[in-house]
Order: C-alpha cells, then sequence, then structure tokens
C-alpha cells in the first residue's frame, strides 16, 4: 500500500490504543497513518534497553484488561504477543513472614488462616462474588458508555438492558454492586475482612493512578479490576508480556502493519488543523502539514483539545468542562538493573513468591498516611509499591544471571510543594525513599543495584506526553468515567469538533493497558462513517 | 392499641404525635430527666444553657410542620440569621450574604453555586421526603421510574451535572466557583461534621449539595430545645403520654413479633407496636434480645459505620467580646475555618488518632437571640468541633480534654482576643460522652455517618431504610434510617408512619 495520502484517518499518538484503533480502521479497508512523537511506539507501554543488556518495562508492567475481542480480531498470539502468568502476590512485612497469595486456593487459605481463620474461610467466597460482579462491569467496558441523558431508542434500549442485567444479579449481589460504587476500598474489606495484612494488599488496586486514599469514597469499585482479567479467555488476575509491555504495542503495532498502517515516529504533531468546525489535518513540529478526512487523537484531552487544537475551537461550556477535568498525577516508576535478586527477611532465599507481583503495603494504616503525607505537595516518605521481577519470567529480559526489577510508587504527586517543576531536584530523593523502603524488607538490595532509573510524574509528562504525569490520562473518578469521560458531549469518542475523535485512555472506559477506547473508538467511526 | 415509643427526642416525639394522632395509646419513654436527646437545651453551667446539642434548626422540613401543624402548638419561625465567617486579616472576613460577598468579588460564583443547588432542590426534596421504594421489578419499578423521569425533566445538562457533582469532592466543587479558599472552607464545614470525610473526600460535594438542599432561610424561634417543646405540645395534645427517666433494657418478643418492652428498673410494658428512636444499631444490636433477627439482617446493622470526627463545646461567657476582623457585626453564627489545607489536616489528625492541629468550629451564640439562657450581659456558645478523633473514653484523659479545648479556644481567639478570660464555665463532650450521655453508637450526632453509600436504600440498609425491621411491630424513627440525620423531624415521620400504617 502506498505511504503517501490521501489519508483517510490520521491517528495522534502511537500509544496502544492509537495503535489499535488505526489497526482496526485500516483492517476495515481506511487508509490510516499514525504519528508518534518519540522513537518507539507504545507510549505508556513500552520495552526499552535503558542500560545495555538490561530491558525495562519502563512504564506499566502488567496486562489485565486487554480485552479478548481486540486480541482476537487483531490477531495479536500470531504478531508474537504472549503472555505469562504472575503467579502470585507477596506482601513481605518487617516483622514475620508476611502474606502470599497464590493460585491455589489451599495454600492461599493457609496463608490467610495464620491472620485470620475467618479471613480465610470468607477469602473464596468474596473471589467468587467479585468475579460476578465483573462479569456485570464487562457490559461497562466492552460497549460505548451509555448516555443517560439521551432519548434516542437505541440509547434508552441500552440502558435498558443495562438495567436488566443489573437485576438479574439478584438483590443480594446488587447490594454489594451499590457499596462497590459508594464505598471506600477500606470500608468495603472491613466489611469482609477483620485481618489488616490482608486487607491493605488487597485494597491497593483501589487507588492505583489516583490521587486518593484507600479511605476515600469511591474507591471501592476499583477493586473489580482485579478479578476482571482474562488472560487467554479464561479469567485471571495479572500477566506478564513476554518481553515486557513493549510487546503488547510491538504486537498490535506490526498487525497495524499487516492491514496496511503506515507508522511514523518521531513525528511530533504541533497542531490539528481546522477549517471552520471540521478538523482536516494536522501540522507537525517540523512544519510539515498533513490531510485527512478524520484526525483521531490518542493523546489525553487536556493535551488533545487545548494544546493540539486551542480553546477558540471549542463551545465555551466544553471547553471549560476540559479545564476541570482532574488529572493529578500521583505515581511514579523506579525501574532498576539488578546485579542479583532480592532477599526479603520475611521469606529469605529464591523461591515462586518472587515470581508474582511484591506489595510494599503492610497495612491499611501506612497506605492512608502515605497518602496524606503527599495531600501537601510532598512524595511519601514511606510509598506503597508494586514491584515485580520481569526477569524471572521472561529471562531475555536481562543478561543471563542479572535481574530487572519494575517498582511502581504511589504517591509521587505532580504538583509538589516548589511545583512541578522542581522535579528534577527532587527526583533522586525520591528515588532514595523508593529503594530504602523496599531495603527495610529486602536488605542487602541497594549494594545489588547496577542502574535506577526514576520517573516521577513530571518525567512522565515531559517523556511521554502523559499531562500531569497521570498515568490514565485522567483520573478514573467517579465523577470522570462513563458518560463524564472526559465530558459529555465527547464521551462516545466522536468530540463537539467534527471530524475529530478521541481514542485513548482519556476517553470511556479508561486507562490501562486494554485497548478498549482505541478499539471503541474506531468500530464507532465505521459504525458512524466518520471515516 | 398500644404504641410504645423508645427515645423522646425530635423523631421520637414526633412519631409519637403521628401515631397518637391516628388513635393509639401511645407512650413515649424516655431514658433521661427531660425530654429531648440531642435536641434538648440544658443546663450545663449553673445559670447557663444551650438550646441543644444540635444548634441548628433550619433543615426543618416545611412539610413536617405543616404535617404536625406544629405552628398551632406554638412553633415560631424566624429568619436564619446569616452566616460570619471571620479572618485574621479584616478585609477577608464576610457574612455570606449578597452584600458581603459583592464586596469580596465572590457573589457571581457564590451566586452561580446557590443557583444550582436551587436548580436541584426539588428532585432533592421529593427523593428525601419519599420512602425508599423497594427495589426490584413489578409495582416497585414505579416509583424508581418516576424519580428518573423527575430527573430526566432537568435537562440532559443539569442531570449530568447533578451526576457529576453529587460523587465529586466539596473542595473540587466550590472552587469551580469561588477563587477564596477560606470561604469554601467555611461553606465545606457543616457537610464534614457527620460525615467521615475532609474537604477533598470524593463524595463529600455530595453531601455537602444534599444539606443545602435541605436547608431553608427559616429556623425556630428558640433553637431545637424550642422545637422539643413544641413537639411536647403536640403529642399531649393527641393524648400521648411521655414518661421520662425510664429507659428501656430490653425489647419482649413473642415468636417474631413485638411483645412490649422491659426497663431497666424492671417495669415491663406491653405493647402492640415499638417504635425505636435510638440509632439503628443501639436499637437492633443493643435492645433486640440475641438470636431474634437472623446473620445478615443482623450483619446489614453491624456495618453501619459511626465514627464520629467532632466533639461538641459549649461555655459560659461573662461577656461576648467583638470581633476582631468585624467590630459592627454581633453575628449568631460564625465558622472558624482556616482553608480546606487545614480542614484537611484536621480531619487526617483524627483519623490517625491525633488531636487537631487547627480544629474547625461552627459556632453558634445562641443567647443574642434566645433571652433567658444567661444572666444579663452574660452569653453562652456553642460549638462543634471538627476534627477529634474516636478514641474510647479512657484515652481521652484530663490533659487530653484541656489539650483540645486549648486548642479550639485559641482558633476562637484569633477573632475573639479574650474570650478565654470571659469563660465563667465549660462544657466539653467528646464522642464518649456523647453516647454515654445519650445512647447514640459512637456519640454520633447523625446516627450513623452521612457518606453516599449510607444514604437512601443504604441509610441503614435494605431492609431497614423504609422504617421497618424483620420484628413484626417494631418500627425504626431515627437519623440513622432514610433520608438522614439532623434536625429535619423527616426520620421521624417516616418511622411513625410506616408504624401507623402497619395496623
Ligand atoms: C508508570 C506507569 C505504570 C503503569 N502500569 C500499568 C500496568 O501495570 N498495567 C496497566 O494495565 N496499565 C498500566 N499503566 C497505564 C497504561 O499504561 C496506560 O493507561 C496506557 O498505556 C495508555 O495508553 P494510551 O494508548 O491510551 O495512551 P499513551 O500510551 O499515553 O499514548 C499516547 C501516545 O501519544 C504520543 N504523543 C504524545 N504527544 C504527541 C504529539 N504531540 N504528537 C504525536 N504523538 C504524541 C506519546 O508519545 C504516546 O506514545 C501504567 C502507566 C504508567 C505511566
Amino acid at each position: 500500500m502506498s505511504q503517501q495520502g490521501p489519508w483517510d484517518a490520521i491517528v495522534v499518538g502511537g500509544g496502544h490504543n492509537g495503535l489499535v484503533c488505526a489497526a482496526l480502521l485500516a483492517k476495515a479497508g481506511r487508509k490510516v497513518l499514525v504519528l508518534e512523537r518519540r522513537h518507539v511506539v507504545g507510549g505508556a507501554a513500552v520495552t526499552e534497553e535503558i542500560y545495555p543488556g538490561f530491558k525495562y518495562t519502563v512504564c506499566s508492567y502488567v496486562v489485565s484488561l486487554l480485552r479478548p475481542w481486540i486480541w482476537r480480531e487483531l490477531e495479536l498470539a500470531r504478531f508474537g504477543l504472549e503472555l505469562l502468568p504472575l503467579e502470585c502476590s507477596f506482601t513481605p512485612h518487617l516483622e514475620g513472614s508476611g502474606l502470599c497469595r497464590w493460585p491455589d486456593p489451599d495454600l492461599t487459605r493457609q496463608e490467610i488462616a495464620r491472620f485470620s481463620a475467618t479471613d480465610a474461610e470468607r477469602y473464596p467466597e468474596f473471589g467468587r462474588t467479585m468475579g460476578r460482579l465483573a462479569r456485570f462491569a464487562r457490559h461497562f467496558i466492552d460497549a460505548q458508555a451509555p448516555d443517560p441523558a439521551s432519548i434516542w431508542p437505541r440509547d434508552l434500549a441500552q440502558l435498558a438492558s443495562l438495567g436488566q442485567a443489573a437485576l438479574e444479579l439478584g438483590d443480594a449481589d446488587l447490594e454489594i454492586q451499590r457499596k462497590l460504587t459508594l464505598m471506600s476500598a477500606a470500608d468495603l474489606l472491613d466489611e469482609w475482612f477483620e485481618s489488616d495484612a490482608l486487607k491493605a494488599p488487597m485494597s491497593c488496586s483501589g487507588i492505583i493512578g489516583t490521587f486518593l486514599g484507600v479511605r476515600s469514597p469511591g474507591t471501592a469499585y476499583v477493586l473489580l479490576h482485579h478479578y476482571m482479567g482474562e488472560i487467554d479467555g479464561a479469567s485471571r488476575a495479572w500477566g506478564f508480556a513476554r518481553g515486557g509491555n513493549g510487546a503488547v504495542s510491538e504486537a498490535i503495532a506490526a498487525s497495524a502493519r499487516h492491514h496496511g498502517v503506515v507508522i511514523r515516529t518521531e513525528a511530533p504533531v504541533a497542531k490539528i488543523k481546522m477549517s471552520g468546525n471540521q478538523a482536516t489535518g494536522v501540522v507537525l513540529e517540523s512544519g510539515e502539514e498533513i490531510t485527512a478526512r478524520a484526525v483521531v487523537s490518542g493523546l489525553d484531552p487536556r493535551a488533545t483539545f487545548l494544546r493540539l487544537l486551542g480553546e477558540q475551537h471549542l463551545p465555551p461550556e466544553f471547553a471549560k468542562r476540559i479545564q476541570r477535568y482532574k488529572f493529578r498525577g500521583s505515581s511514579g516508576k523506579v525501574n532498576l538493573a539488578l546485579d542479583r535478586l532480592p532477599d526479603f527477611t520475611s521469606r529469605p532465599g529464591i523461591g515462586p513468591h518472587l515470581r508474582g507481583d511484591i506489595a510494599i503495603a503492610p497495612s491499611i494504616d501506612y497506605l492512608e498516611r502515605a497518602y496524606d503525607e503527599a495531600k501537601d505537595g510532598r512524595f511519601s516518605s514511606r510509598p506503597y509499591l508494586n514491584v515485580v521481577i520481569p526477569s524471572l519470567l521472561d529471562p531475555t529480559m536481562a543478561p543471563e544471571g542479572k535481574h530487572v526489577m519494575s517498582i511502581f510508587v504511589q504517591y509521587a504527586p505532580y504538583e509538589l510543594a516548589d511545583g512541578p517543576q522542581s522535579w528534577p531536584q527532587h527526583r533522586e530523593a525520591f528515588g532514595d525513599a523508593v529503594v530504602d523502603t523496599l531495603a527495610e524488607y529486602a536488605p542487602g538490595l541497594k549494594e545489588a543495584i547496577l542502574h535506577r532509573q526514576v520517573l516521577s510524574p513530571w518525567d512522565l509528562e515531559q517523556e511521554f506526553g502523559l499531562t500531569e504525569g497521570n498515568i490514565f490520562h485522567g483520573e478514573l473518578t467517579l465523577d470522570q468515567i462513563l458518560f463524564q469521560r472526559p465530558a459529555p458531549a465527547a464521551a462516545r469518542y466522536k468530540t463537539p469538533v467534527r471530524g475529530l475523535w478521541l481514542c485513548g485512555s482519556g476517553a470511556h472506559p479508561g486507562g490501562g493497558v486494554m485497548g478498549a477506547p482505541g478499539g471503541l473508538c474506531a468500530k464507532t467511526m465505521l459504525q458512524q462513517a466518520g471515516v | 392499641m398500644k404504641a410504645i415509643v423508645i427515645g423522646g427526642g425530635q423523631h421520637g416525639l414526633a412519631a409519637a404525635a403521628l401515631l397518637a394522632r391516628e388513635g393509639l395509646t401511645t407512650t413515649v419513654l424516655e431514658a433521661g430527666s427531660k425530654p429531648g436527646g440531642l435536641c434538648r437545651g440544658r443546663e450545663f453551667v449553673t445559670g447557663y444553657r444551650h438550646t441543644g446539642i444540635h444548634h441548628d434548626s433550619d433543615a426543618l422540613r416545611p412539610s413536617a410542620i405543616a404535617a404536625l401543624a406544629l405552628e398551632e402548638h406554638g412553633l415560631r419561625l424566624r429568619p436564619a440569621p446569616p452566616v460570619f465567617v471571620p479572618s485574621p486579616e479584616p478585609e477577608r472576613a464576610l457574612q455570606l450574604v449578597a452584600s458581603d460577598l459583592v464586596r469580596r468579588q465572590e457573589a457571581t460564583g457564590f451566586t452561580a453555586w446557590r443557583a444550582s443547588i436551587d436548580g436541584w432542590r426539588q428532585v432533592i426534596g421529593s427523593v428525601l421526603d419519599a420512602p425508599v421504594p423497594p427495589l426490584g421489578v413489578g409495582e416497585a419499578a414505579w416509583p424508581v421510574l418516576k424519580r428518573a423521569v423527575e430527573l430526566r425533566m432537568l435537562g440532559a445538562e443539569r442531570m449530568i451535572e447533578l451526576l457529576r457533582v453529587g460523587v465529586a469532592s466539596a473542595e473540587d466543587w466550590l472552587a469551580e466557583h469561588l477563587a477564596e479558599p477560606h470561604l469554601r472552607a467555611a461553606i465545606a464545614l457543616p457537610a464534614l461534621i457527620g460525615s467521615y470525610m475532609g474537604p477533598r473526600s470524593p463524595h463529600s460535594a455530595g453531601v455537602l449539595l444534599l444539606r443545602e438542599a435541605l436547608s431553608t432561610p427559616n429556623e425556630v424561634e428558640g433553637g431545637p430545645a424550642a422545637l422539643i417543646d413544641a413537639l411536647v405540645r403536640v403529642a399531649e395534645h393527641h393524648g400521648a403520654t411521655i414518661r421520662l427517666g425510664k429507659q428501656v433494657r430490653t425489647l419482649q418478643l413473642d415468636t417474631g413479633r413485638i411483645k412490649g418492652v422491659e426497663l431497666v428498673d424492671g417495669e415491663v410494658l406491653e405493647a402492640d407496636v415499638v417504635v425505636s428512636s435510638l440509632d439503628p444499631r443501639a436499637t437492633m444490636l443493643g435492645l433486640v434480645p440475641p438470636g431474634a433477627i437472623c446473620v445478615p439482617e443482623e450483619d446489614e446493622i453491624r456495618r453501619v459505620r459511626c465514627r464520629s470526627t467532632s466533639a461538641k463545646l459549649h461555655l459560659a461567657l461573662s461577656r461576648l467580646p467583638p470581633s476582631a476582623s468585624r467590630p459592627d457585626l454581633s453575628p449568631e453564627r460564625w465558622r472558624v475555618v482556616r482553608s480546606p489545607r487545614h480542614l484537611e489536616q484536621a480531619f487526617d489528625d483524627q483519623k490517625h488518632g491525633r488531636l487537631p492541629r487547627t480544629p474547625a468550629l461552627d459556632v453558634r451564640v445562641p443567647s443574642l437571640s434566645v433571652p433567658g439562657l444567661a444572666p444579663e450581659g452574660h452569653h453562652v456558645l456553642s460549638a462543634h468541633v471538627f476534627g477529634v478523633p474516636a478514641r474510647d473514653a479512657d484515652a481521652w484523659t484530663e490533659q487530653e480534654r484541656q489539650a483540645l479545648l486549648d486548642r479550639a479556644l485559641a482558633e476562637l481567639e484569633v477573632d475573639r482576643p479574650g474570650l478565654r478570660d470571659a469563660i465563667v464555665g465549660h462544657e466539653l463532650l467528646v464522642a464518649p460522652d456523647l453516647e454515654q450521655r445519650f445512647g447514640t453508637t459512637g456519640g454520633h450526632l447523625m446516627h450513623g455517618e452521612h457518606a453516599l453509600d449510607q444514604l437512601w436504600v443504604g441509610r441503614p440498609g435494605p431492609t431497614y431504610c423504609r422504617g421497618r425491621t424483620p420484628i413484626t411491630g417494631l418500627f425504626l424513627a431515627s437519623g440513622g434510617v432514610h433520608p438522614m440525620g439532623g434536625v429535619s423531624l423527616m426520620a421521624g415521620l417516616l418511622g411513625g408512619r410506616a408504624a401507623a400504617e402497619s395496623r
């Protein structure tokens, strides 16, 4: 296929969502060009060799929500994607042997029983309940956001069928769903369990990527995420992509190219071109202009509407909504190249407990303190950490005998007391806090570090274009999901600007390596003959 | 037919008045020496009275006043006085009234904010006024659908906006309208007292919105204590008997049906209907004999969260020092706050079990408008102190109480220098004191936290939110049941009606 226009669609940003959208459009016969600012595609799903021989899965590090239908339609397995299951969840403690939750329910029961016998009994029931509710939640993530304000028969039918699905849950599950929607993760878990050692690591999924604490109302619903993962059709929590999360993007890109998508890297877009109220193409930073029938943005809403487009092209009410849309990045990332594996005092030696994710979340109070500390613009001195050692699952990630470690960190507020631009002065101190925290549980860690990459929210913004360093293109709070994401007038990929579509994580159903916004955007465009 | 109402507070008396009017032989059993509960006026220092632990009464529902014909029984309304927000910087001190706001250039934002609430007032009111419909299909679908249609009739934009604001944080919502942080903190404060939230907690805007939508331009002349007087008159007018000093020890049941109550003093009273105005936990876990309800029904109650984050302070003052920032005003209501950040810190402090560095105070000086509360020229100051940890009674040593008092006074003295020297006596009631004195679980003033999941069908839970219980003949009339706590009378009417209808 020709490398030249005219293009049916230009996708701005080669993040995984942009790539999914481009691939599906091309598969339907459209001519699509992807423009990516960086030298690699993938955005927040990339693998890079920052230190010779060691491959970092730089930002995102686990896969759970990648939609099976996208996987199928883009034949990702054929294009090289392979997921390795993460085997367990380990929570080390300063004293005692910590808690490890295994795929084997009996082993998990024994582990939990060391803290509470009743919790051990209830744990499987909780999992089953969440599993049922996760199936209900899929009604929301695999379709356009419902629109409660619409009176179109199709939309009313969608609302009715969601209502029907809710009623089918039955009174008991509906009640739990109600609580999940409105409660804090900590309060909800309090209703089920008594042991802090269990509740703390479970509550963490409620706060990932948001500047809220485990006791903040509205964080409980994210607990479902942990039970929504589907890998190869099987319901499973988390997986690791062989080759890191860059491999996800690479597979999607390969599929896209196969369908004829042209991908240009190091092609930063400076502006979306307008003619009247119609987006007609883009202008690159180099000054090059490219026209297309449709422009699809894989960037976040603020970058798309306020930076590339400009307020003057937007209806004032809509512009106000976009300005109010909250980012408030609060997460950072530390990647380590290690000479040897860490040795946790809780469970000495090298064992299967290292092959899953490792959470530094000893208690609910610890997590809440980490949040409270960050409210006034400081990074947590003792943060929540989620650690994965990819090289244990995929030895090609590091030279033989050596390892890479991926550490996801909260809280690191974008808005530091001295302003976000002061992050470069605080970056290494932040990295030290992370390593010091982990070293309390795994002494000797510091001596094993060969190289360290520290990414603050400021760095995520500078390097990956994530506004305010928000990992999900905007907070996933109740006021910013479904028909409110990013604003009612743009919640279904179509925007108030003709010919401009939104396909990134700032659109429904939101962030995470799942491809759903990109996939649903493409479907919508094709349905509405938007391209 | 005999009815017993447990507790002679606002809700118990309202329920009793309804039942007596319906022709039931109604007896109110009140543990205290006077009726009123949290609305009871009390002499806390010899010669000085307050007008209730709850000190505001502007949420009193006009429909409730009408339903009980309270104005025929001596209830008088007056315009609620404006709220004054002092500040160390005199030019930033202001009253939440139009003229002052114009001076501060906050009028446009404030007006827009009020207007958006006014646009939602009716829908919110109709949800709060109606009993919670049973969820599910069939006949139940109708009221739910009706609410949905009402919501939809707001127009797409206002409906979506309501759904957004309802789950936002108070600080985010207010910041969209008001530039002055200190003003935002003052407006948010009342929503935080009674919930387990700081201004940055999601959903705090929803709670604030409910409270604002419930507030009226009027309040009861004489405060909550005068409301109790009127309620006692209505209840007695309809033939109800109010027995004081009668504490119920347990409910007596006969195969899942109520038979009567047994008092602490051993007396046994028979009844066909019992309405409890104690909080749901105190009733269902404290008065219902063990094993009378099944485990899931008991769990539903056990899960009601009642964590108090405030204390109550009463000061007897020999004089009221003038406001340093606005000596020209003599406001009855103040909110002593610094900024949303300080409010959030106070919330965090209590969360981690510490005394608040800077407590925030919702203040009222009832003696400015109610005669006879204090000797001539003297005054009574009543304040909710926000940011107080929920600790056990024995953790509240004299020293800790004094430390809390000192911090509260320090905040008050910023605008009222000399206040400390005017103190004749004081009463500081922390949660365990309130629990002990009034029997409310956790000393919680709202009979259960205000939180979105603890409202509507969640107040206190699907089994109980209509004022009914699994025990035939036992009903709940408490702020812990739909719609919410505070001085509105609504929960009392709801429980009373459910009981009356059961005949
Ligand atoms: C540190 C971190 C850890 C995470 N961990 C996980 C995890 O473990 N599991 C999970 O599921 N999710 C995780 N996430 C979230 C997930 O990675 C993101 O939500 C998702 O990858 C976003 O994909 P996207 O395609 O929507 O946007 P992006 O990946 O942000 O893609 C946008 C693309 O646009 C490009 N771009 C920006 N500006 C321009 C311009 N002007 N012109 C052209 N191109 C431009 C960017 O370079 C980027 O490639 C994590 C995110 C981060 C940052």
